[in-house]
């Protein structure tokens, strides 16, 4: 405790030397501090375009936040994943980074000294803490000169050369487009004994992996860049100043505040828009061509800073930077870089089709899931990108209507929930593994549907049980308490299950756990089905009874035949057992809403009356987006054939025109 | 005064080979029907009592697909079938057509069905080469006006908006130069109909050089004819907006449907009997 006592006021004294002295100078983006800032930069850049390379010098700091000593650093070095088709990203994703010297990329520290100016070029060596590929160079491990003691900074100063790759896969060059991300040595994450369930403090400091890149401290980055002066920039800072240099170049001087990575982009191409949400100014990057894209990209951003606003919390930074690469540059669309991301569009898309919309809702998305929540990426994937899914469909859906959130044609509409939905249930895959392996373990391909679709599914149907409201305020308190402080898979369960303890009392038993044992943590799929109604007319009693005079024929009862007798009979197909309502419709008009724990693997429900049964529905608000198949989820004794009957005639029509189109 | 009687005569031709018309249609008929009705059992069987149709009333409703079992291989056959489809109706197309422009030179009410099916025979062979040819050329031209400037561009510094404005060009440019391939097409089919010759490429000989002799009549009226379908298939696209809610009303669109594309098999008669009508001038 009072170790723990000791530390904390070392930290503070630290933060406010840094503060005062060291690489947080300039001007502050925030009012107050929202993390507590472990690790910060400040980078002088220069990009060399005709060799694709970065130059740079950089000052970073580490606090040692930790009761234990520390005699090592760890740090990213990702770039060097595109050094050989060795690589584990390469082995994971296949390929290479090309054949010619110009197509690959890396990351070389050019010189390296700590604080007290000891050269550490000889302590470095590159480690491989997931798969043990001694070809994979993306994790640097330096060897301190002295341990740093709790509370400790450990200063680095280094020169580098960050090399881009030609293909761009997230980062990279294509002519003279640069999109700049994971490009500078970034400290790991040091866990304390705890911190998201660690057994002992250690670096978390992950390769670079096909499926994942994301799990590091929020920082201070002081960066300045030194460009062409014809190149337009795009960062995830602000625009301190801009000064124009004698040798035909410019510096751009940013600072970030409390992000957890820092990446830029340039080119001569770039069209800029600006606009304003709220406190949030809104820079928008964007190709010739694109004009007609531009009004609905920032729409869709604003859409999104609003609902986060309203159902989680506002945008933290006063400032948001998001570029649409132009085609050269696609590879560099669909990223998240918290407060600098990439949509993905092109000149052609009609007004109909929102996927450019979407990508630029999710990537915003990330702000929250991977920026500030900061969750482990690599070790549980579902919680960044399952969750901004799961809010994706959720804003888009809002905004562009309950069954158009992605195609919003007048004769075909999908929403984004069902295109979740559908990536999840077509997969033959869906029951091979559950929500938990890391993001590279994911068997059989499985990593995108399970840690976007099934996550975002299954939140889906924790919506559709606790309902909207109560979602919202688990995601309110997951932020507050969260925010900024690297959850588990664990906190976030531990939180619904406090959450709903307090608003729903035992409602929905003594925690949730049953929930997230059978689609967090298990394999199983749910499917509720109606297997039948009958109608059938009750029979009076007709029989001999034993009376005081002896055997009596009794004919009729004190009820006729007018009364109907109904039974629905519903079945669980599948191993997940989650609670549903059944809409029961009867012919005189009247309906029930039944309530089944879909515990059993059949129920019925019986019906004795006038009227019998028409129809009856499993789920009729769709609120079990889980059930695999809800074409049986509803029963009718009056099947509407025609709409079928009408689509195959449709298809039919439109087969004989396109014969006879391309038959001259 | 070509132009005008290209377009009354073809016009008249077209009407009096009602009977071609109808035996097109007839055959047209059966091979989606042999195609969608049983995929369409399959999806209704699949479906049994359920209530999931209301999800496709209004919108092609993905829910209502993914949710049946039956859907990725009724679309992978509706696909597979419109391919073969396709590839047959090339053959059955180019067949009947024998007879139909046989039909049109004669210009007769009561042109017999024997007569018909003879001339379709007769006329395969070399009605299919000539089909066939200028079906590459039309491909070769493509090539050449659509992927080469694209392709051109890309390499260069123009970026996207360049890129667009040439994919832009190309398409007017080639919607400007198919009408002289149709036109090509008809003059050789027309010649080989009138001939009774198999000599495809002196009927192809034949379709450039009519058409170029007489290139403004002709490319006129191919493009009057063009727009009167383009036209007329911007029609059927509104009447297919119609959403029948029972049986009844199913059948309607029905009828409505192959009413449509009867008179879409009209609308092409007329083109090929305008052009037999220029031939014969």
């Amino acid at each position: 405790m009072l170790m723990q006592l000791f530390v904390m006021k070392r930290i503070s004294l630290i933060m406010i030397t840094l503060f005062l002295f060291g690489g947080l100078r300039g001007q502050i983006v925030l009012d107050t501090p929202l993390s507590d800032r472990v690790t910060g930069y400040t980078i002088d850049a220069k990009l060399l375009p005709d060799l694709k390379i970065v130059k740079a010098g950089m000052d970073a700091y580490w606090v040692n936040s930790s009761s234990s000593k520390v005699n090592k650093v760890q740090l990213h070095m990702y770039l060097n994943a595109f050094r050989s088709n060795k690589s584990t990203f390469y082995r994971e994703s296949g390929g290479s980074p090309g054949h010619k010297e110009i197509d690959f990329g890396w990351v070389e520290i050019n010189t390296i000294h700590d604080g007290k100016g000891n050269d550490l070029s000889g302590n470095m060596s590159f480690i491989q803490p997931d798969d043990g590929n001694t070809d994979d160079m993306t994790v640097l491990e330096i060897l301190l000169e002295k341990p740093a003691n709790p509370g400790d900074t450990v200063w680095l100063r280094m020169d580098f050369t960050s090399k881009l790759p030609s293909t761009i896969r997230r980062t990279g060059f294509n002519d003279d487009f640069f999109f700049v991300a994971q490009w500078f040595p970034k400290f790991g994450v040091y866990e304390t004994k705890g911190m998201r369930n660690a057994k002992e403090d250690a670096w978390n400091c992950h390769q670079f992996h096909r499926n994942s890149e994301f799990y590091a401290n929020h920082s201070v980055y002081d960066v300045s860049i030194i460009v062409p002066e014809e190149f337009e920039i795009g960062s995830g800072g602000m625009l301190i100043r801009e000064e124009m240099l004698e040798d035909g170049t410019k510096k751009v001087v940013y600072r970030a505040e409390d992000i957890v990575d820092f990446a830029w982009t340039a080119w001569p191409g770039y069209l800029v828009a600006t606009d304003k949400w709220e406190h949030v100014a809104i820079r928008f990057l964007y190709p010739p061509g694109r004009e007609k894209q531009v009004e609905r990209q920032i729409t869709a951003v604003k859409n999104a800073l609003e609902y986060f606003a309203e159902h989680v919390a506002p945008f933290p930074w006063p400032y948001l930077t998001f570029v649409d690469p132009p085609a050269i540059g696609s590879g560099a669309g669909g990223m998240e870089y918290t407060t600098i991301f990439t949509s993905a569009s092109s000149a052609g898309v009609p007004d109909y089709i929102l996927l450019p919309d979407m990508v630029t809702v999710h990537e915003f998305g990330h702000a929250y899931f991977m920026g500030i929540l900061a969750s482990n990426e690599f070790e549980e994937p579902w919680l960044d990108e399952g969750m901004n899914s799961y809010f994706e469909s959720r804003i888009m859906d809002h905004y562009y209507g309950p069954e158009r959130g992605i195609v919003n044609h007048k004769n075909f509409g999908v929403s984004d929930k069902s295109y979740q939905r559908l990536s999840y249930i077509s997969s033959d895959d869906k029951m091979v593994v559950d929500n938990t392996p890391a993001s590279w373990e994911y068997p059989h391909g499985t990593y995108g549907m399970m840690s976007y679709s099934k996550a975002a599914i299954w939140l889906w149907t924790l919506q559709g049980i606790l309902g909207e409201k109560t979602m919202d305020e688990i995601l309110q308190e997951y932020y507050r308490k969260w925010g900024f402080n690297h959850p588990s898979g664990e906190d976030f369960v531990n939180l619904v299950n406090r959450v709903v303890q307090e608003k729903h009392g035992n409602k929905f038993g003594e925690s949730m756990d049953w929930f997230f044992d059978q689609t967090l943590y298990g394999t199983g799929i749910c499917d509720y089905r109606i297997d039948g109604i009958n109608n059938y007319k009750t029979r009076s009693f007709k029989g001999i009874m034993k009376s005081d005079t002896g055997m009596v024929l009794i004919e009729d009862s004190t009820e006729g035949d007018t009364l109907i007798s109904s039974k629905v009979k519903l079945q669980r197909l599948g191993e997940v057992m989650l609670p549903v309502e059944v809409l029961i419709h009867f012919e005189d008009g009247k309906e029930l809403l039944e309530k089944w724990d879909g515990k059993s693997r059949y129920k019925d429900f019986e019906y004795t009356g006038t009227g019998k049964v028409v129809w009856a529905k499993i789920d009729p608000e769709n609120k079990i987006l889980m059930d695999v198949n809800i074409i049986n989820n509803s029963y009718t004794i009056y099947p509407d054939k025609v709409p079928v009957k009408t689509f195959f005639r449709k298809i039919s029509v439109l087969t004989q025109f396109f014969i006879q189109l391309i038959t001259l | 005064m070509k132009l005008g009687k290209a377009i009354t005569a073809g016009f008249g031709r077209a009407t009096r080979s009602f009977k071609p018309i109808l035996i097109i249609w007839f055959f047209s008929v059966i091979g989606i029907s042999i195609l969608a009705l049983p995929l369409k059992s399959i999806v209704l069987s699949d479906m049994g009592n359920s209530m999931g149709t209301e999800m496709i009333k209004e919108v092609f409703s993905i829910d209502f697909w993914a949710g049946l079992d039956v859907t990725l291989p009724v679309f992978g056959g509706l696909i597979k079938g419109v391919l073969y489809l396709v590839f047959i109706y090339l053959f059955i197309n180019v067949f009947l057509n024998g007879g139909l422009f046989d039909a049109l030179k004669a210009n007769i009410c009561g042109y017999p069905v024997k007569g018909f099916f003879k001339a379709s025979v007769s006329n395969f062979f070399s009605f299919l080469s000539v089909t066939l040819l200028v079906i590459l050329m039309i491909i070769f031209a493509s090539g050449l006006v659509v992927v080469i400037p694209a392709l051109i561009v890309r390499a260069g510094n123009g970026g996207e908006p360049a890129l667009m404005n040439t994919l832009k060009i190309a398409r007017i440019v080639l919607l400007l130069v198919i009408p002289i391939f149709l036109l090509v097409v008809d003059y050789s089919r027309a010649w080989l109909a009138a001939s009774n010759q198999k000599l495809i490429f002196k009927s192809l000989g034949y379709g450039f050089k009519a058409t170029f002799s007489s290139f403004l009549s002709s490319y006129l009226f191919m493009i009057i004819v063009m727009t009167v379908q383009a036209g007329f298939i911007f029609l059927v696209s509104k009447a297919m907006d119609f959403r029948p809610e029972t049986n009844g009303g199913l059948f309607v669109l029905f009828l409505l449907s192959q009413v449509l594309f009867v008179i879409k098999l009209f609308l092409r008669a007329w083109r090929y009997g305008g052009v037999t009508t220029m031939f014969t001038i």
